[in-house]
């Protein structure tokens, strides 16, 4: 029992919620566990674990509930399966079945109040993306609405209460796995959705063999991490900032961009918003930049990098290897830590 | 290059590994093929233009020899990439080299390269430049030159890499931490070696076979693709050799080998002659059976998963 200056030290460290802040755990990940079994787990703030509830396949990514313990746990695309779990007791609340005719993408976002859930999908039979709108209650499916392009994979609540989209830009069909059928005419966006309509749309018009898959946000600053699809020869920048009322800025990192093999798998901002981070599993490295500037700040090198979030000032770093790197230090679970982290 | 394979070695790890000292893979292993390589590049770049063969040779055979050690140094600055873009289905290099060739001859110093696509840069251009006469003399001169500084640059990094390997585990180590990963960067080496040499090195000219693609093979212009997959076999067995006892592993690789060696098609241009072609089929299933050997032998114990975010591509 962590005694109440502790708790109150760490609540306001984190900011978690205090329902929350009773599981012991800031941070959520998928895994693979060293016997080949999946599991959703909770990080404390030093890296411990402080649940491990299982999963019946490979996750990808989960939504934490903003005030209630709760997270959606999604299968990794072309999925169709979400688990609602009660992270204080590990308890399976509900299981999201995508409807007929669509397929999650692995990302969703609860709405700020909490009372639904936004899922992306993949209408598969025209290619047109979707965001499911589900009861956070008794888990009905009660709407969907364009997402504002093809292939919408991760989705953001914004401090104003909007949503961020990535709108991939590729098109795929269940029945050809992962193969990806629009490459040469492919158009990604990133679309903000208010009121349960896609408000803007910002494109990248210098890179549209660029997927944006991921995302983070500082504020009202968006962060974008990329997916190189064009020829294997050019190097082009993977992270995009975008800010209200401007066009999207680039970041590269000079002579090392090469080195991060056209594919960032995450992206971050640090918990004081200085710092962007893009992992590069394919690379093995992260990028950490200077916000403000846009200048690299620093590079983390580790076989299988993946996992990003923001950790009280700094950033959470997790890997294919079982590492979880802090700016405190490092150390290394036995277990296989999926692409993404959540910061709770 | 995808590690679809590797995913499979969880459920191959079976019994316990007796692993070699970290020590001789860099020592005995490492390090001197990064020696080989820079010395090989200087004297190619110390070469007059019509005296390029053979040094040309000497310098991609070492890397043939050295090219699977993907972890550390090459990883930065696109080096790897820069020293031999292949395989190259686009013909980025040929797009590339026409470009610099097209360029004003002020543009070809060493430095101006760096800045140049990396598919116009190494080894890949070099031999168009020295077998097809691709490329003016200064050019490629510069060219030699470009690739003997980053075999120099490589090699350099690898001493304070060294280091990192071998304190895998010790406070301040984020790079490895624990022994073992550092044991699994050189796996990781070995098997995509194999891999590589087994579907692209193989794969690409053998094509099928109502569609063979000689056309494709990794350096044919200077006749190296088979002397490329030999010297590789030979490096990746002395690999083996020093990460663990792997007998069937071995096995497999001297009788790649003896297949290799009773080839007679340097450019691998038999894959286009159906009788010829069935013996570089045969080669490509044996580095295959190599490859699956190494990780049930070698990869067993260690625990991890090669792979698991670097090839699921989400």
């Amino acid at each position: 029992m962590p005694s109440r200056r502790a708790l109150l030290a760490g609540l306001a460290a984190s900011a978690v919620a205090p329902a929350w802040a009773a599981t012991g755990a800031t941070h959520l990940a998928a895994a693979r566990m060293s016997s080949g079994s999946y599991a959703l787990i909770g990080l404390t703030s030093v890296a411990d674990i402080a649940f491990r509830i299982p999963l019946p396949a490979r996750g990808h990514a989960a939504a934490a509930h903003p005030f209630r313990p709760q997270a959606v746990a999604f299968a990794r695309r072309p999925g169709t399966f979400g688990m609602v779990i009660d992270c204080g007791t590990g308890a399976v609340i509900a299981r999201l079945a995508a409807p007929a005719g669509r397929h999650f993408y692995g990302h969703g976002a609860y709405t700020a109040d909490g009372a639904h859930l936004l899922t992306t999908e993949n209408a598969f039979a025209t290619g047109e993306g979707r965001i499911g709108i589900w009861d956070s209650v008794d888990w009905r499916r009660v709407d969907e609405v364009p997402s504002g392009g093809i292939g919408p994979h991760e989705i953001l609540r914004l401090a104003s209460g909007r949503f961020a989209i990535a709108n991939g830009g590729i098109r795929t069909h269940p029945d050809r796995g992962r193969e990806k059928l629009n490459l040469d005419t492919m158009r990604p966006n990133l679309a903000y959705l208010r009121d349960g309509t896609v408000a803007d749309i910002v494109e990248l018009p210098a890179l549209r063999q660029a997927s944006i898959r991921h995302l983070a946000a500082a504020g009202d600053r968006v962060a974008m991490a990329l997916q190189w699809e064009g020829p294997e020869s050019r190097v082009t920048p993977l992270l995009a900032l975008h800010g209200p009322g401007a066009a999207a800025e680039l970041l590269d990192a000079g002579p090392e961009q090469a080195a991060l093999r056209g594919y960032a798998g995450s992206v971050a901002f640090s918990g004081d918003g200085r710092h962007v981070a893009i992992t590069a599993p394919r690379g093995g490295l992260a990028h950490i930049y200077h916000a403000a500037e846009g200048a690299l700040h620093e590079t983390v090198r580790r076989a299988e990098i993946c996992g990003v979030a923001p950790d009280a000032d700094g950033l959470m770093f997790t890997d294919g290897l079982g590492g979880v790197l802090r700016a405190a230090g490092a150390t290394r679970h036995p277990v296989a830590w999926d692409n993404h982290l959540v910061a709770l | 290059m995808r590690y679809r394979p590797l995913l499979s070695l969880a459920v191959a790890l079976l019994t316990a590994p007796a692993w070699a000292d970290l020590d001789a893979a860099i020592d005995t292993h490492t390090l001197p093929r990064m020696d080989a390589f820079a010395a090989a590049t200087a004297r190619l770049a110390e070469a007059e233009c019509d005296a390029m063969d053979h040094p040309f040779r000497e310098a991609a055979l070492a890397w043939a020899a050295a090219g699977h050690l993907t972890l550390g140094p090459v990883e930065e600055a696109g080096r790897g990439r820069a020293i031999l873009f292949w395989p190259d289905g686009r013909d980025a290099t040929g797009r590339g080299l026409r470009l610099l060739a097209g360029q004003d001859p002020a543009a070809w110093t060493p430095d101006a390269l760096t800045r140049a696509s990396v598919a116009a840069r190494g080894l890949g251009a070099l031999g168009r430049a020295i077998f097809e006469d691709a490329a003016p003399c200064p050019l490629t001169r510069a060219l030699a030159a470009d690739l003997a500084a980053s075999a120099a640059a490589l090699r350099a990094g690898w001493d304070g890499f060294a280091d990192t390997l071998r304190t895998a585990g010790a406070p301040g180590n984020t790079r490895y931490l624990a022994p073992e990963e550092a044991q699994a960067a050189f796996l990781t080496a070995l098997a995509s070696g194999l891999e590589h040499t087994a579907e692209q090195r193989l794969g690409r000219p053998l094509g099928s076979f109502d569609d063979p693609r000689p056309l494709r093979a990794e350096l044919r212009r200077s006749d190296l693709s088979l002397p490329i997959i030999i010297a590789a076999l030979e490096s990746l067995q002395d690999l083996a050799g020093t990460l663990a006892d792997a007998p069937r592993t071995d096995a497999a690789l001297d009788r790649a080998l003896s297949q290799a060696r009773a080839i007679d098609s340097p450019d691998l241009s038999a894959v286009a002659d159906p009788a010829a072609r069935a013996r570089i089929e045969a080669l490509q299933t044996t580095v295959r059976a190599a490859h699956r050997a190494a990780l049930q032998e070698i990869g067993a114990g260690l625990g991890i998963v090669p792979g698991f975010n670097s090839a699921d591509g989400d």
